[in-house]
C-alpha cells in the first residue's frame, strides 16, 4: 500500500479514535469532520479515476468544494459498473461484494487495501448500540462468518463480532451445507439451562427459516435476561417477506425477548461502517427510541428525490451517507432507499424501487420478456 | 452574486481591460482563468490579487493564435473545473493606438491587415472551436467578444485593427444565430477609447481630449466600465440576449 | 367559513341519490372549489347500473344515429366557445388536478374537442361501416341480403387517468353504438367525461341519462365485477397488469376491447437534419416528447437519428436537449411523486455512470429537477424510458435498419413519427408496419391521432357490434306470403 494511503488511513484511524465516543464540543467537531472529508474527497478526486470523471462531469472538484454535502454522491449502481478505488484494485486485503445476483458482473465491488479501517470503525459502534451494558456476550451466529466467504462484508462483521465480544461459548452455526438447525437448538437450550445471556446474529431471512422451524418443532425458549437478537440485510429474496413487526412477536413468542433487546443493523457493501437502531442503546437509559444513528465519522443525509439537495427533518426522501471510513472508494454515496430525519437520527422507511408510473412506461423486465432474447438493448 | 461557481476563462488578462474583467468576474464568485501570451508575472500578479480579496483564480499561458496552444489550455481548464461556463475574447494582437505614427489607406498593407485577422478573429476562432463541446455538453455558455466602437465611428481610422474588429463582430453575430439552439448565447462589447490601457498609452492628450469633448458621459472609459458590461452579460441577467454588440464609450456612438 | 364551489367529480342518472362522499379541496385562481368524490357500495353500483341500462331502453335506443351524431356535435360545439362555463372549469380544474401545465392543457384540450364534431364523427362512422344506418335499420350488402348491426346494450369503460379527455372517445363511441355506459374513472383525472356529460346533458337530457362516470380506487374487485357482470362489452385501458386483471374476470363470451401500455418512437432522416431544417426538426421533436409530459402511448420514448446530417445524432441530443429546456420554460413539467423522480434519477446514473468509460453513451439532463433527461447512445438498440420527458436517443446508420431493432417488440409497438423524404417514405413504412408499428404520423403531430384511427391496430366500433344478417333469399321468399303477390 502506497504512502499516501498510510497517511490518509492515519488520519482516519486518529479521527475515529477521538470521535467513537461521540464529541463533547460540536463545533469542534464539525470543524474536524469537514477537513478529514474535504481531505478526503480531495485525495479521491486524485486517485480515484472514474470518481474524478464523476465529479468533473457534475462540476464539483476540489476547487469548487468547500463543505462535505457539496461532495457528489457516488450513485451506488457505480460500485457495479465502475471500479472504485484509489490503491490499484488488484493489490488490496479483501474485497467486498454485493450479493443479490449470481451473475458476477454485476456485483458491486468495494476494495479494501486495507482492514484496519473498516475494523477499527465496526468495533466501537457494535459496543455502543448492540452492548452498552455488556463487556461479553455468548454469540450464537446464524449466517455464514468468514470462513465461509471472504468476500462479504456481513461474514467479516460476523466474525469480528465474535472476535472482539464474544464469549469462548459462542458458536459459527452456519456451516457448508447450511445453517445447522440442530445444534443451534442445542445451543439454546444449554443457553437456556445455564440462564445464559445469548445474542443471536444474523441476515434478517435467516430468522424466518428458524421461526417456521421452531413452530413446525413446537419449541420453544425463555432465554436470560439480557439476551438480545440482531438483523440486518431484510429479506433479499431469499425469504418470504414477513413484516417486522410480526417477525418482533415471535422473537418474543419463541425466544422471550422482548422489542427492546431487538436490534437492526444498516449496512452495505459500499460502505465501510455501519448503522443501527438506537432501541438497545435508549432501553439501557429509559424511553426506548427505535430510531436509527451511526458513528461520528458517518453523516446521513435525506435528499429530495426531483432536485438531490437536502430536505427538512421530517420530509422523506432518498438516502445519502458521508462515511469518512470509505476512503479508497467513495466517502460520499446515493442510495437508493428511503428515509426520514428525526430528532433522534433517521428512519429507514424501505426502498425506492423505479416506480410504477402513471402513463405508458413498459418496465426493462417486460420489453425483456418481449424480446425473449432477440435484439440487444441497452 | 451574479456569477457564483461559475468557470470563465478571460484571454489577454494580464493587464488592461482582461485583468479588470477577470478581477470583477472573481469578485462575484467566478474561477477565472487568466490566459496570458508572455506577462506571466503580471498575471501571476492578477490572480493573487483575485486571492487577496477571497477570490479563485489560475494563470494559464496561451498563445490563442495556436491552435494546438488553445486545445490544450482548454483540455486543462476542462481537468481542473469539469467545464467552461463563460469565454471572454478579450487578446489581440499587439497594436499601438498613435494617431501621429499609424498607417494611411495608401500605405498599409496586406500584411498588416492579415495580423490584425489573424490576432483578432483567429485567435477568437481558436478558443469557441475549444470551447464549444464543453458548451454543447450543458446547453448552456457565454462567449463575450471584444471589438471597439472605432467599428461604428473611426474618429482615427486604424484600417487594420477595425476591419478585423468588425469581422469579429460579424463572427459573433452568426455564431449567435447557430449557436441559441444549444443554449449558447454570443454577444460582443464595443469600448471606447479606454484609459489606463497600454494601448491606448500612445494616444496623445489633445486627441484624448477631443474624443472626451464628443462625449456625452465627458471622459474615457476605465478598465472597470468594459468589466461592468461584460460581468452583465455573461451572467443570468443576460440569457435572453444573443448576438449584440454593447457600445460602452459614454454615449460617443449611439446605436 | 365556506364559500365553496362544489364541483362533482361523477356523473349519475337523475334517479340516483348517493349518500357517501368524500371531499377534497382545491383553490384554484382565486377559487375555493371541494372535489366530489362518492363513496360506493355494490349495491349502490347495481342501483345506478340498472338505471343506464334502463334509460337507455326507453330513449338512446331508439335513437337514429345520424340524429345521436348531432346531438354530440351540438353539446362539442357548446365546448369550442372559449367562455362556455364548462370548459372553463374544465380548464382551471383539470391542471390542478393533474398537475400538467394549463397553458398545454387548455391547448391540447381545444384541439381534442374539435375531433368530435360531426364532421369527424360522419368520418368515423364511414370508416367503419359503408353505411353507418346499418346501427338502425337493415342495410342492403354488397354481396345480397341485408345486415343490421346491434351495438352492445351496455359497456363498462376502465379509464386510466394519463392523458386528459382520452375517455371522451370511448363514451362517444359507445354514444354512437346507442349503449349504456358505466365508465369507472381514475382518481388521477375524474372530472373531464363528468363535464362533457353535463353538455351533453344540456343538449339533451335525456341523453345523458343512459351514461354513468363515477370515480374508485382501481383494483377495487367487488364493484368491478359487478360493472363486469352488468357490461354486455368491457373496454379498459391501463397498464398490462390492470388488462391482464380484468382479462381474467371477464366470461369468454363477453366483448373485451383492451388498451394495454405501449411504445412510441420517431424516426429522423437525415434529410430532415440539413442546416435548413434541422432546428425545425428538434423543435418538433421536443413537441412531441413534451405534450402530456409524456404520459400518452403516442408520445415517443425513443428517437432513431440517422447519421450524416449537418447534425451529428450526438449534436441533435444536445440540441433536444436545448429544446427541452426551453419547453419546460415555456410549460413546466408536472410535479412528480418521489417514486417517480427517483426512476429518473435511477436512469439518469445508470448511462451517466457508463459514459464515463465510454464516449458512445452521454446524458443531458436538467440541472436542478428531473424535468427533462436526453440519453444518447451511438449503438441503436431499443428501451423504455420512466416518462415524464425523458427520451432515449439512438444513432442509426440506416433508419430502415430500426425494422430489426424493434421485430422483437410487436406487442408493444405503436406510433412512429417520421421525417424523412417522399422516396423513402412508403418503404420505411412497410418495414416497420410489418414488423409491429401501427400509426405513422409526421414528427410534431404524435399526440393527435386522428379521428377514425386504428387505435392500436384494431377496429373500434366494428369490434363491438353483433352484424345481424338476412340472407339473400330470405326476403325473396317472404315475397310469396304477401297476399298481393301473384
Amino acid at each position: 500500500m502506497k504512502e499516501r494511503a498510510m497517511a490518509i488511513t492515519n488520519d482516519i484511524l486518529l479521527f475515529i479514535d477521538k470521535y467513537k465516543e461521540g464529541f463533547q464540543e460540536l463545533e469542534e467537531y464539525e470543524q474536524d469532520f469537514n477537513t478529514l472529508s474535504l481531505q478526503l474527497f480531495n485525495y479521491q478526486f486524485q486517485h480515484n479515476l472514474p470518481y474524478k470523471k464523476y465529479c468533473q462531469t457534475k462540476k464539483r472538484t476540489p476547487l469548487t468544494v468547500k463543505h462535505w454535502l457539496h461532495i457528489p454522491p457516488m450513485p451506488i449502481q457505480g460500485y457495479k459498473e465502475l471500479t472504485l478505488s484509489c490503491e490499484p484494485a488488484d493489490e488490496t486485503e479483501a474485497v467486498f461484494m454485493t450479493s443479490g445476483t449470481t451473475n458476477p458482473e454485476q456485483k458491486g465491488r468495494n476494495y479494501h487495501p486495507t482492514l484496519r479501517v473498516w475494523d477499527a470503525s465496526m468495533k466501537y459502534p457494535f459496543k455502543q448500540f448492540v452492548m452498552p451494558d455488556k463487556e461479553k456476550l455468548t454469540m450464537l451466529v446464524l449466517s455464514p462468518a468468514e470462513d465461509l466467504n471472504k468476500n462479504s462484508s456481513l461474514s467479516r462483521y460476523l466474525s469480528n463480532a465474535v472476535a472482539n465480544f464474544g464469549t469462548e461459548d459462542s458458536k459459527l452455526l452456519f456451516k457448508e451445507n447450511g445453517l445447522d438447525m440442530e445444534e443451534l437448538i442445542k445451543e439454546l437450550q444449554k443457553c437456556e439451562q445455564k440462564q445464559e445471556p445469548v445474542l443471536l446474529i444474523g441476515a434478517t431471512f435467516a430468522y424466518v427459516h428458524i421461526l417456521d422451524y421452531l413452530q413446525e418443532e413446537n419449541l420453544h425458549f425463555q432465554l436470560a435476561e439480557g439476551s438480545r437478537i440482531f438483523d440486518t440485510g431484510g429479506f433479499k429474496g431469499q425469504s418470504r417477506e414477513v413484516e417486522m413487526e410480526e417477525l418482533y412477536q415471535h422473537f418474543q413468542a419463541f425466544f422471550h425477548v422482548s422489542r427492546s433487546k431487538c436490534i437492526n443493523m444498516y449496512g452495505m457493501t459500499e460502505l465501510s461502517s455501519q448503522l443501527y437502531d438506537k432501541t438497545i442503546l435508549s432501553s439501557c437509559n429509559g424511553e426506548v427510541i427505535h430510531d436509527k444513528a451511526g458513528p461520528a465519522w458517518v453523516r446521513t443525509v435525506i435528499l429530495d428525490p426531483e432536485t438531490l439537495k437536502p430536505v427538512e427533518k421530517g420530509t422523506k426522501g432518498v438516502i445519502a451517507h458521508v462515511d469518512l471510513a470509505n476512503w479508497n472508494s467513495c466517502i460520499a454515496i446515493l442510495t437508493q432507499d428511503e428515509g426520514v430525519q428525526t430528532d433522534e437520527g433517521f428512519q429507514l422507511l424501505g426502498r425506492i424501487k423505479g416506480s410504477e408510473a402513471r402513463g405508458c412506461s413498459i418496465a426493462v423486465d417486460q420489453l425483456m420478456q418481449a424480446a425473449e432474447g432477440g435484439a440487444s438493448f441497452s | 452574486m451574479n456569477l457564483q461557481e461559475k468557470v470563465v476563462l478571460v484571454t489577454g488578462a494580464s493587464r488592461g481591460i482582461g485583468a479588470a474583467i477577470a478581477k470583477k468576474f472573481a469578485a462575484e464568485g467566478a474561477f477565472v482563468i487568466i490566459n496570458y501570451l508572455k506577462n506571466k508575472t503580471l498575471a501571476d500578479s492578477v490572480v493573487k490579487e483575485i486571492e487577496a480579496n477571497g477570490g479563485q483564480a489560475a494563470a494559464i499561458q496561451a498563445d490563442v493564435q495556436v491552435e494546438e496552444q488553445v486545445a490544450n489550455m482548454i483540455t486543462q481548464i476542462g481537468d481542473l473545473f469539469g467545464t467552461i461556463d463563460v469565454v471572454v475574447n478579450n487578446a489581440l494582437s499587439h497594436y499601438t493606438f498613435n494617431p501621429k505614427t499609424r498607417k494611411t489607406a495608401w500605405n498599409i498593407s496586406w500584411e498588416d491587415y492579415n495580423s490584425q485577422w489573424e490576432g483578432n478573429v483567429h485567435g477568437a476562432y481558436n478558443v469557441c472551436k475549444a470551447v464549444m463541446p464543453y458548451m454543447k455538453e450543458q446547453t448552456n455558455g457565454r462567449i463575450i467578444n471584444i471589438v471597439t466602437n472605432l467599428i461604428e465611428l473611426p474618429v482615427i481610422p486604424y484600417h487594420d485593427y477595425t476591419t478585423s474588429k468588425m469581422a469579429l463582430l460579424g463572427f459573433t453575430r452568426n455564431l449567435a444565430k447557430e449557436l441559441g439552439v444549444f443554449g449558447i448565447t454570443v454577444n460582443a462589447i464595443a469600448p471606447g477609447l479606454t484609459y489606463p490601457t497600454d494601448s491606448s498609452s500612445e494616444t496623445q492628450e489633445s486627441v484624448r481630449e477631443s474624443i472626451i469633448h464628443m462625449t456625452p458621459m465627458g471622459r474615457l472609459a476605465k478598465p472597470e466600465d468594459i468589466a461592468g458590461s461584460a460581468l452583465f452579460l455573461a451572467s443570468d441577467l443576460a440569457a435572453f440576449i444573443t448576438g449584440q454588440c454593447i457600445y460602452v464609450d459614454g454615449g460617443l456612438v449611439m446605436k | 367559513m365556506s364559500n365553496h364551489v362544489i364541483v362533482d367529480a361523477f356523473y349519475l342518472p337523475n334517479s340516483i341519490k348517493l349518500k357517501n362522499f368524500q371531499e377534497k379541496p382545491i383553490f384554484v385562481n382565486g377559487v375555493n372549489y371541494l372535489l366530489r368524490y362518492p363513496v360506493i357500495q355494490k349495491q349502490e353500483l347495481q342501483e345506478i347500473a340498472a338505471a343506464v341500462k334502463e334509460n337507455r331502453r326507453t330513449y338512446l335506443a331508439t335513437l337514429p344515429t345520424s340524429e345521436i351524431v348531432v346531438k354530440i356535435d351540438k353539446a362539442i360545439q357548446l365546448w369550442l366557445n372559449p367562455d362556455y362555463p364548462l370548459r372553463q372549469l374544465a380548464e382551471s380544474l383539470v391542471p390542478a388536478i393533474t398537475g400538467y401545465d394549463s397553458d398545454m392543457v387548455r391547448l391540447e384540450l381545444k384541439k381534442y374537442m374539435r375531433t368530435f364534431r360531426k364532421r369527424e364523427l360522419l368520418r368515423f362512422l364511414d370508416e367503419e361501416f359503408d353505411q353507418p344506418a346499418i346501427l338502425d335499420e337493415f342495410r342492403p350488402r354488397k354481396s345480397g341480403g341485408m345486415s343490421r348491426a346491434f351495438g352492445p346494450s351496455t359497456i363498462f369503460h376502465i379509464f386510466s387517468g394519463n392523458v386528459p379527455g382520452v375517455q371522451l372517445w370511448s363514451l362517444v363511441m359507445g354514444l354512437l353504438l346507442k349503449s349504456a355506459a358505466i365508465g369507472k374513472t381514475s382518481l388521477s383525472e375524474p372530472l373531464l367525461p363528468v363535464l362533457f356529460l353535463q353538455a351533453l346533458k344540456e343538449v339533451d337530457e335525456a341523453l345523458a341519462e343512459s351514461m354513468a362516470v363515477i370515480p374508485w380506487k382501481g383494483g377495487t374487485v367487488e364493484l368491478e365485477q359487478a360493472a363486469v357482470d352488468w357490461g354486455e362489452a368491457v373496454i379498459v385501458y391501463g397498464s398490462n397488469q390492470t388488462v391482464e386483471a380484468i382479462k381474467k374476470r371477464t366470461p369468454v363470451h363477453k366483448k373485451l376491447l383492451s388498451y394495454g401500455h405501449k411504445i412510441s418512437m420517431a424516426l429522423i432522416g437525415k434529410e430532415a437534419l440539413t442546416a435548413d431544417h434541422f432546428a425545425k426538426t428538434l423543435h418538433k421533436v421536443a413537441e412531441d416528447v413534451s405534450i402530456y409530459d409524456q404520459q400518452s402511448c403516442l408520445s415517443p420514448q425513443v428517437i432513431y437519428v440517422e447519421k450524416d446530417g449537418a447534425l451529428s445524432p450526438k449534436q441533435f441530443a444536445q440540441g433536444l436537449a436545448g429544446e427541452l429546456e426551453r419547453y419546460h420554460l415555456k410549460r413546466p413539467r408536472a410535479r412528480l411523486t418521489g417514486e417517480e423522480a427517483m426512476a429518473i434519477q435511477n436512469i439518469r446514473n445508470q448511462y451517466h455512470l457508463k459514459s464515463l468509460s465510454s464516449d458512445k453513451v452521454a446524458v443531458y439532463s436538467s440541472k436542478e429537477d428531473t424535468a427533462w433527461t436526453v440519453i444518447y447512445q451511438e449503438e441503436p438498440a431499443f428501451s423504455g424510458t420512466p416518462l415524464n420527458r425523458t427520451v432515449h436517443v439512438y444513432a442509426i446508420d440506416k433508419l430502415e435498419a430500426a425494422a430489426d431493432l424493434l421485430k422483437s417488440y410487436e406487442t408493444y409497438l405503436q406510433s412512429c413519427g417520421l421525417a424523412v423524404e417522399p422516396a423513402r417514405l412508403f418503404s420505411i413504412t412497410s418495414l416497420l408496419g410489418a414488423v409491429g408499428v401501427n400509426r405513422f404520423c409526421p414528427i410534431g403531430e404524435m399526440n393527435s391521432a386522428k379521428p377514425g384511427w386504428h387505435h392500436d391496430g384494431g377496429f373500434n366500433l366494428i369490434e363491438l357490434v353483433r352484424m345481424v344478417d338476412m340472407e339473400r333469399n330470405l326476403e325473396y321468399e317472404m315475397e310469396k306470403y304477401d297476399e298481393d303477390v301473384e
